[in-house]
């Protein structure tokens, strides 16, 4: 074989070898048991009744070489922010997510829809619903994670959408830096943070008089620990929130790709589970945030 | 009767070649690249839309009729899944070891080729509708094909039109028969 034919044949060799190195970074799909349904069930004010549903990511069991690296980042970190920064085993940027859904209206009549994300990490559950940041009645509640948009599905239609990968490792940060950062989540969700390097952690929510016979959040103070981007933890667990003013139903497909390479189960749901880090259903390490309410009847 | 069928026309395209008018040619080791589009058959078209796709071929003449290769091919399908998700891709990588037989008329030659190899897929979307099963991307790939090639004057090159049947017997929609991608391609073929 001639010179030329060993150089085309190397060249071959080597499309070949990015050809399937590109497949590392290529997505999985993990579908849901089930849709999610609301809009059939009225509460006692008569407000219909949010479907719910969690999905916990098949996360892989930490292995010798996981911890390994993981220790050695931990003491990279605690060098440079101290020793009150953990490294979780999921971190921001290991994992790309994105949802994607359609909502179906099953009724007769056009209806209005929501949907919103809350969720856990491998730290902290967040429900907004636990987090009570004034007692005013007029005070709006505490926002969910991502989504709360208000979607209109015509009668009898299928609507779909999707939370990106940007949303979603907004929601991962947002996630954190309500929980370990105790940034309020009022300015956790409305400031943009999927680029930022690092968060300062804020000391406890305290509360103040709002002037209206009501209690608020007073301003918070850094307590001078910093969260560096390679320590943001990211989002393992996904609550959905559904609401609907018509009988609808959710269905939803969560695409993941793994960034880092070995931290999905490569049979994802199916996976035995002795070899899941995480069972479902999943509590965190330190269960639902929830910082100290207003003194009642304050 | 497939198989008695392809030996007859390997036959007939042995016998009938006449080499003595053919317009001059390389023999020995070549290199093919080629695009095309790549469908499945049914079942499975029905969850994997046509797709393009590329492929390449490195192979030696042993004789002037028969030759043995490697083919390397790629294609992107959008999968027509039920929603969610929609609009969503994979690719399908296949790899084989594969022999041809053919023969030249003047300017042009025809051949039949089969061969073994794998083939991958690149995500787990079709696992949604059963194709695959969980952790499952990777299947062993028969595949089987002809095509002709058109020898231009400079005896190194050729141009040639190639079609293959890709049989994938570990992705297999539920109550249907394994999949197969046909592979339709115009090459280019240098011999050195």
């Amino acid at each position: 074989m001639s010179k030329q034919a060993i150089r085309h044949l190397g060249l071959g060799s080597a499309l070949v070898v990015v050809a399937f190195g590109a497949c590392a970074n290529d997505p999985v799909y993990i579908d849901p048991d089930d849709g999610i349904v609301a809009g059939l069930e009225t509460d006692a004010m008569g407000d219909p009744v949010p479907g719910k549903a969690s999905f916990l990511l098949p996360i892989h069991t930490e292995r010798a070489s996981d911890v390994t690296d993981r220790e050695k980042l931990q003491m990279d970190v605690t060098t440079k922010y101290g020793a009150d920064v953990v490294v979780p085993y999921v971190r921001v940027g290991n994992l790309e997510v994105s949802v994607e859904w359609t909502i179906e209206n099953r009724s007769d009549k056009d209806g209005q829809a929501q949907i919103e994300i809350n969720g856990a990490n491998q730290f902290y559950d967040y429900d907004p619903k636990m987090v009570i940041l004034s007692t005013s009645d007029e005070a709006p509640k505490t926002p969910g994670l991502s989504g709360d948009v208000p979607i209109d599905v015509p009668a009898g239609t299928i609507v779909n959408g999707l939370f990106t990968e940007d949303d979603m490792r907004e929601t991962s940060i947002d996630l954190d830096q309500i929980t370990r950062g105790r940034v309020n989540p009022f300015r956790a969700r409305l400031t943009i943070s999927k680029n930022v390097d690092h968060f300062a952690q804020l000391t406890e929510v305290t509360f103040v008089d709002d002037g209206e016979g009501g209690m608020e959040a007073a301003p918070q103070m850094e307590t001078g620990v910093v969260f560096p981007r390679e320590a943001f933890a990211q989002m393992l667990r996904f609550d959905f929130v559904f609401s609907a003013d018509q009988e609808m139903v959710l269905r939803y497909d969560v695409r993941v790709r793994d960034v880092r390479g070995n931290v999905l189960h490569d049979k994802l749901r199916s996976a035995p589970t002795a070899e899941l880090q995480y069972m479902d259903p999943y509590t965190s390490e330190n269960g639902f945030y929830a910082p100290a309410p207003p003194a009642p009847g304050a | 009767m497939i198989r008695g069928a392809s030996i007859a026309a390997a036959i007939a395209i042995v016998s009938f070649a006449a080499t003595a008018d053919a317009r001059p040619a390389s023999q020995g080791w070549y290199t093919e690249g080629g695009a095309g589009a790549v469908a499945f058959l049914p079942k499975t078209n029905k969850d994997a839309a046509l797709g393009p796709g590329l492929g390449v071929r490195i192979g030696y003449d042993l004789f002037s009729f028969f030759s043995v290769g490697i083919s390397l091919g790629a294609s992107s399908h959008e999968a027509t899944v039920p929603a969610p998700p929609s609009g969503e891709w994979f690719q399908l990588y296949r790899g084989a070891a594969d022999a041809r037989i053919g023969g030249r008329f003047d300017r042009l030659a025809l051949f039949i080729e089969g061969g073994i190899g794998a083939a991958m897929i690149s995500s787990n979307i079709l696992m949604k509708v059963g194709i695959t099963d969980p952790g499952q991307r990777f299947s062993v790939a028969f595949q089987a094909g002809a095509g002709g090639e058109y020898q231009l004057e400079n005896r190194h090159y050729a141009i040639g039109l190639g079609v293959d049947g890709v049989m994938m017997p570990s992705f297999k929609p539920p109550g249907g028969s394994p999949a197969i991608a046909l592979d339709t391609r115009l090459y280019l073929r240098y011999t050195y």
